[in-house]
């Protein structure tokens, strides 16, 4: 098709079977919106990478200063509460999403054989969304995002025989001060995005590798699972 | 499994035409969509980043320093004062002096107290009434003028200004030298 029009970057590094595998794929008959929630979720995930890498331009995870320094963001930095808000607004969109994503795949049955790797892969990724949710609310070091950690380190601490462990781990001591603002703000800005990252490069490795499940038809005894091969 | 259905061929001829088929249209629609939302996404971000480099001088901080009543008429009086300091969203006191000046009461030039050859302290001596700094014997009188020694410059201003019975001071101004 662009053969006769092949570009200078074409012409050295044959991209074009590359784009063709990642993107002209073939999708199952019956596929519809609720199918673009898996993207949605990660269009919300690089928008959170980009506005949160903006945030600590500005930001400084201590007592002394976490409060005044998002304060600063907000009020002082050019287009700074916009930054602030789409982070903000996006951190909730991105577990309303990847949870409504999840549901979609439990009851379109998609987890099934061969994707319960991609299914495990997810849940993983629900999870460190979850973790990541949970650390970047303490990072303003207000009232609410102080006492919401108060409590959610306490429910850590109620799991049977690791609870205290697990207490301390995440406060980095009894109780909850600078310490445990260093380690929230380094999980939620170095560790669990990492982590996210890459399990989103395999999720997402799986996805194009086996193409999409279709939706069960219903009363039909058909091979659901391959319509793509 | 699927392939392509022999019996709807009418479908494919009409867009299969390279330049106007289907699949440009909304590719191109993809690309302009996508401009338009990195255009008015991307003009925040860039603001975002480089407004420190954008940002014109800042605006002058003052701070009281003394009622007017207070200050001695004829005498230079060296008052003390805290400035604070913004940097970002920290803000800090910094400890500063100036030497004020007055004739009538009424009208007021506070000097910065350092002076203008090697930025010694200097003090007034009452006695000789000049400015004298202990470093290098420079000698300026009671209008900050250099008299003798090294100093290059009359002594250097602060923006000041009298509001309400306080006298008011703002940032440093460099003095030019008018003499030479």
């Amino acid at each position: 098709m662009r053969k006769d029009k092949e570009g200078w970057l074409e012409e050295r590094l044959e991209l074009e079977p590359l784009r063709a595998a990642l993107l002209d794929r073939k999708v199952p008959k019956g596929v519809g919106w609720l199918y673009t929630l898996g993207s949605a979720t990660l269009v919300v995930f690089i928008t959170l990478v980009v506005t949160g890498i903006m945030l600590s331009m500005n930001y400084s995870p201590s007592p002394e200063h976490a409060y005044d320094s998002v304060l600063f963001i907000t009020e002082e930095v050019p287009f700074g509460w916009l930054v602030r808000g789409m982070h903000h607004w996006a951190a909730s969109a991105m577990v309303i999403l990847a949870v409504l994503h999840g549901l979609r795949v439990l009851f379109m049955g998609g987890y099934k054989y061969p994707r319960e790797l991609t299914w495990v892969v997810g849940v993983l990724l629900l999870l460190l969304v979850l973790m990541s949710a949970f650390t970047g609310y303490l990072l303003p070091w207000d009232q609410k995002a102080y006492w919401a950690t108060v409590v959610g380190t306490n429910i850590a601490g109620e799991v049977p025989l690791i609870g205290d462990l697990l207490l301390k781990l995440l406060r980095g001591g009894e109780t909850l001060g600078a310490v445990t603002l260093t380690r929230f703000y380094s999980l939620h800005v170095a560790i669990v995005p990492v982590l996210i990252a890459s399990l989103i490069g395999i999720h997402l490795f799986l996805v194009i590798r086996q193409g999409i499940s279709a939706p069960p038809r219903r009363a039909h005894h058909s091979s659901s699972a391959s319509a793509t091969k | 499994m699927r392939k392509a259905r022999p019996g709807k061929t009418g479908a494919d001829t009409r867009s299969t035409t390279p330049e106007m088929s289907r699949r440009n249209l909304l590719r191109n629609c993809v690309y302009a969509v996508g401009g338009i939302i990195a255009t008015v996404l991307g003009y925040p971000a860039v603001r975002y980043f480089i407004y420190p480099a954008l940002r014109g001088r800042q605006e002058t901080t003052w701070t009281q320093i003394a009622q007017t009543s207070e200050v001695p008429v004829g005498v230079p009086t060296f008052i003390t004062y805290e400035e604070r300091l913004r940097d970002g969203w920290v803000v800090s006191p910094i400890s500063k002096g100036a030497w004020v000046v007055t004739k009538d009461g009424r009208s007021f030039t506070a000097f910065d107290p350092h002076c203008t050859h090697l930025g010694c302290a200097y003090y007034w001596n009452p006695d000789r009434k000049f400015f004298l700094c202990p470093c290098h014997d420079g000698v300026f009188d009671i209008d900050g003028n250099v008299v003798s020694g090294p100093p290059p410059r009359p002594l250097d201003r602060l923006e000041s200004k009298v509001s309400e019975g306080t006298l008011l001071v703002g940032m440093t101004i460099k003095s030019t030298n008018e003499v030479d």
